[in-house]
């Protein structure tokens, strides 16, 4: 399937769904002091988040699959990204 | 009309090359958030018990207005969505409609973050303004600072003298409080005597920092430049990430604002994948800025 059909009930699912998931983050965060569980229910919320505008604003959810070929390595990229992009000075910061 | 295909993912070149596009954009912005939360996690501590990252309520971010930013562009991401349905069902005036209410949610999304900047210009949080130095800084970064500090020192000593300059020193013992405790401070950063005329020491700038914090809490008015351990390399990730989020905000409100002149007069399916290639960008704002919410806000 190239193109969504409108679907707009489920649109409006996940655009209320975005929204509650970012509500809940502020008292939830707001009540948890700073730790890995913490951090781990933020980036919880925040992928969440993504995969539920990306696949319906974005269409990806009705997108050729050939068109992760172009997304796909973008992401692995990025992730290698995250790596390469620490300076030899930040490092020696935290000493 | 016709819209030529790719050949291979047989899909518009219009809407692949947007793809394109947004693919060079992740690795953009994945540099550069990734970049901010290094520098945040390695940001050293200034010193023995002193937090090495500044606390929200010190740099006066608010979670509550980047959670309205949050509801503004998800709902405008919504209206382009519905525009562009609108425009395949053939229905002009309503996708105009919609497409002019993500035009309204973009701009108070910047009106947002307007207000939150001239609050932090105000208030002097900027990149290399803010001064470091608070007492039990390590001699280390005391020594770094040096500069950073007597500068610190000058730029207080001015907001003291603008706020105590119409002030007549008989008027002093009056209220205001405020401006009392401007003078007294004033005081204290100049070298004198006092009443048995032994030589009074000027506060150092670590001092003068905690003194001036110490001050901003009890009477906010004042608005002194605060001073803030690692607050410029602070303010260096805010207005970078933020900022540069606002100017893709901007220049896709530019292109919808086209297509919404466009609109006007042009036929529907013609615009239609206009819209749809401008909305890929457009939700990819969004979900940047889902990102970069917890990362300046809740973090």
């Amino acid at each position: 399937m190239d193109e969504g059909k409108p679907d707009n009930q489920f649109t409006l699912f996940a655009t209320a769904g975005i929204l509650i998931l970012g509500t809940l983050m502020l008292p939830l965060t707001a009540t948890m002091s700073p730790s890995p569980a913490r951090l781990g229910i933020i980036s919880g919320v925040i992928f969440l988040q993504v995969i539920l505008a990306g696949a319906n604003f974005m269409h990806l959810r009705h997108e050729r699959r050939s068109l992760w070929a172009v997304i796909l390595p973008t992401f692995i990229l990025g992730g290698v990204l995250l790596f390469a992009l620490m300076p030899d000075t930040i490092l020696e910061w935290a000493k | 009309m016709t819209t030529q295909t790719s050949e291979n993912l047989n899909l518009p070149n219009g809407k692949l090359a947007m793809w394109l596009f947004l693919a060079t954009e992740v690795m953009f912005f994945t540099g550069l958030l990734a970049t901010c939360m290094l520098l945040r996690e390695a940001a050293p501590v200034p010193g023995p018990g002193l937090s090495p990252w500044p606390a929200h309520e010190t740099v006066h971010v608010q979670p509550w207005l980047g959670a309205i930013n949050t509801v503004l562009l998800i709902c405008s991401s919504l209206c382009v969505l519905l525009s562009h349905r609108a425009l395949l069902a053939n229905q002009a005036g309503k996708a105009r409609r919609w497409l002019g209410l993500t035009l309204l949610l973009g701009a108070a999304f910047l009106g947002v973050k307007g207000f939150e900047y001239a609050g932090k210009f105000q208030l002097g949080l900027l990149p290399g303004k803010i001064g470091e130095s608070v007492n039990g800084l390590s001699p280390q970064r005391e020594k770094l600072l040096q500069e950073n500090g007597l500068s610190y020192v000058r730029d207080v000593q001015e907001r003291l003298r603008a706020l105590t300059a119409t002030v007549k020193p008989e008027d002093l013992k009056t209220p205001p409080k405020e401006i009392q405790a401007a003078h007294a401070l004033l005081q204290l950063t100049l070298d004198g005597k006092d009443e048995k005329n032994s030589y009074l020491r000027p506060l150092t700038p670590g001092q003068l920092g905690d003194q001036v914090n110490r001050l901003n809490g009890e009477f906010p008015s004042l608005h002194l430049p605060p001073a803030i351990p690692n607050g410029n390399l602070w303010a260096s990730c805010y207005f970078v990430t933020t900022g540069i989020h606002a100017i893709h905000v901007f220049a896709g409100l530019v292109v919808l604002l086209v297509l919404f002149l466009f609109s006007l007069g042009r036929d529907s399916p013609r615009l239609a994948g206009r819209l749809e290639v401008a909305g890929l960008y457009w939700h990819f704002v969004d979900l940047v800025w889902l990102i970069l919410y917890p990362i300046i806000y809740i973090l």
